[in-house]
C-alpha cells in the first residue's frame, strides 16, 4: 500500500502551488515530477489532452473512482483559468475522510487476514522443527 | 586459540570496513559504529561460548553477521529516512518561531544548526549551503531535496514568507499524519513477518544445536519450503492492499 492516495498527494500539490501564488498547471507538473505514483500515468495523459484542446470525457471515464473523475473536472477548470481553491479545500476534506474511512476498514480486516499465512505457512513449519527431531527419533527407535 | 584470535580479528576489521562504506549515507559517526560492531561481536562470542556452539551453527551465526552488518545499516538508513519529515518539520516549527521574533530565515538555520547535535545535523548544513548558493543539496533522500527547494524557494521569494512557510507546515503536518496513518495499518502485518522469521531462525539454531544430521535434510527442506511459502503470501497479501480512492 502506498503511504498516501494518489490523489490527496495532487491535490496537495496543486493546493501548494496556489498558495505559492503559482498556476494550477505547475502544481500537476511538480506532482508528476515527484516520486512514483500509480495515477500519474493517467494524469500525464489527460494533461497532454486539456492542452491540446482535444475532449477528454474518455479519458476521465476510465478512471476507477469518482473522486478522481471530479478531481479532474475540477482541475480542468482550474487549468481554463477559473478559480478554485475553495473548491479544492473542499475536495480535500472529502479525501481525507475517505482515506480515514478506508483505514478503519483495514484496520479492522486486515488482522483477521493475516491470520491465514500463520496458520497455513509459518505454524507449521514452527511445529516441523520443534517437534521433527523428536519424531524422527521415535520413528527409529520402533 | 591464535588463529581463531586473528580471524575473529580479520572478521571484525572486515565488519568495520563494510560498515564505514554506510556511515556518510546515515550521517552516523565512526566512533559509534565501531563501538556497536565491537558490542555486538562481544555478545556474539558469549553466546557461543556459554551455549558451545557447533562448528555449523558457529559458521551460519558468522555469516549471519556478515549480512546483518550492511542490512543494519540500511535498516538505519531507511529509518533515518523515515524521521526526517518530522526533524524537518521541528526544523520548519524553529524557523517560523524565529521569523516570529523578526529574526530572518537564514539567521534562524544557522542557530538550529548549531544547536543540533543528533545525524540531522549535515542535512541542516545541507539546506544552509541550498539556501546561500542556490546549488542543489548532495543528499539520496529525494524527500529532503524536494523540502529543502521548497525552502529555498519561499527564501529566494521574499514575499509573504511567514504564510508561504505556514502553508507549507501545514501540508507537512497533514503528509505526516497520513504516513502515521498508513503505517499504523501495514506495521502489524510487517511486524508479524519479521517476528515469524525471528522465530524461525532461533527454532532452526534449536535444532541444529547438537549438529546437522543426515536425516533431518528432508524436514528442514519442507520447513524452509513451508517458511518461504508464508513470507510471500503475507508480501502478496500485503501488495494486494491498495487504496480504493
Amino acid at each position: 500500500m502506498e503511504n498516501i492516495a494518489s490523489p490527496l498527494k495532487l491535490i496537495w500539490s496543486v493546493r501548494k502551488s496556489i498558495e505559492k501564488g503559482a498556476s494550477v498547471k505547475r502544481g500537476i507538473q511538480e506532482y508528476l515530477n515527484s516520486e512514483h505514483d500509480e495515477w500519474q500515468s493517467e494524469i500525464l495523459k489527460w494533461q497532454l489532452r486539456v492542452q491540446q484542446g482535444l475532449p477528454t470525457t474518455d479519458v476521465i471515464n476510465m478512471q476507477r473512482t469518482m473522486i478522481r473523475k471530479h478531481l479532474m473536472h475540477l482541475l480542468e477548470r482550474g487549468l481554463k483559468g477559473e478559480s478554485i481553491y475553495k473548491n479544492l479545500i473542499a475536495m480535500e476534506d472529502e479525501v481525507s475522510h475517505q482515506v480515514e474511512m478506508q483505514i478503519q476498514d483495514l484496520v479492522t480486516r486486515l488482522p483477521y487476514l493475516m491470520l491465514i499465512p500463520i496458520a497455513l505457512f509459518f505454524f507449521p513449519a514452527c511445529v516441523i522443527l520443534m517437534l521433527g527431531p523428536f519424531i524422527l527419533q521415535l520413528t527409529s527407535s520402533f | 586459540m591464535w588463529l581463531t584470535f586473528l580471524v575473529s580479528y580479520i572478521g571484525f576489521l572486515v565488519l568495520l570496513r563494510m560498515n564505514s562504506l554506510f556511515i556518510t549515507s546515515i550521517g552516523t559517526s565512526e566512533k559509534k559504529l565501531s563501538v556497536f560492531t565491537l558490542f555486538f561481536s562481544l555478545i556474539l562470542s558469549f553466546l557461543a561460548e556459554v551455549f558451545a556452539f557447533s562448528s555449523l551453527t558457529m559458521w551460519m551465526t558468522v555469516t549471519f553477521l556478515i549480512l546483518a552488518s550492511p542490512l543494519a545499516t540500511i535498516f538505519l538508513k531507511k529509518t533515518r529516512e523515515k524521521q526526517l519529515p518530522q526533524r524537518c518539520l521541528l526544523c520548519l516549527d524553529h524557523i517560523l518561531l524565529a521569523l516570529k521574533a523578526g529574526g530572518s530565515l537564514r539567521a534562524a538555520i544557522d542557530q538550529i544548526e548549531s544547536a543540533e547535535r543528533s545525524w540531522f545535523k549535515p542535512f541542516l548544513g545541507e539546506l544552509k549551503r541550498s539556501i546561500q548558493f542556490k546549488s542543489h543539496v548532495q543528499t539520496n533522500s529525494k524527500w529532503f531535496k524536494s523540502w529543502s527547494r521548497e525552502v529555498s524557494e519561499i527564501e529566494a521569494s521574499q514575499v509573504k514568507t511567514i504564510d508561504q512557510l505556514e502553508a507549507l507546515r501545514r501540508q507537512m503536518k497533514s503528509e505526516i499524519y497520513a504516513v502515521k496513518r498508513v503505517s499504523q495499518v501495514t506495521g502489524g502485518p510487517r511486524f508479524q513477518a519479521w517476528f515469524m522469521s525471528g522465530l524461525f531462525i532461533a527454532l532452526q539454531f534449536y535444532t541444529l544445536r547438537g549438529g546437522f544430521e543426515k536425516n533431518l535434510a528432508p524436514l528442514l527442506i519442507l520447513a524452509w519450503i513451508l517458511f518461504i511459502s508464508g513470507i510471500l503470501l503475507t508480501l502478496l497479501l500485503m501488495r494486494s492492499v491498495k487504496w480504493k480512492i
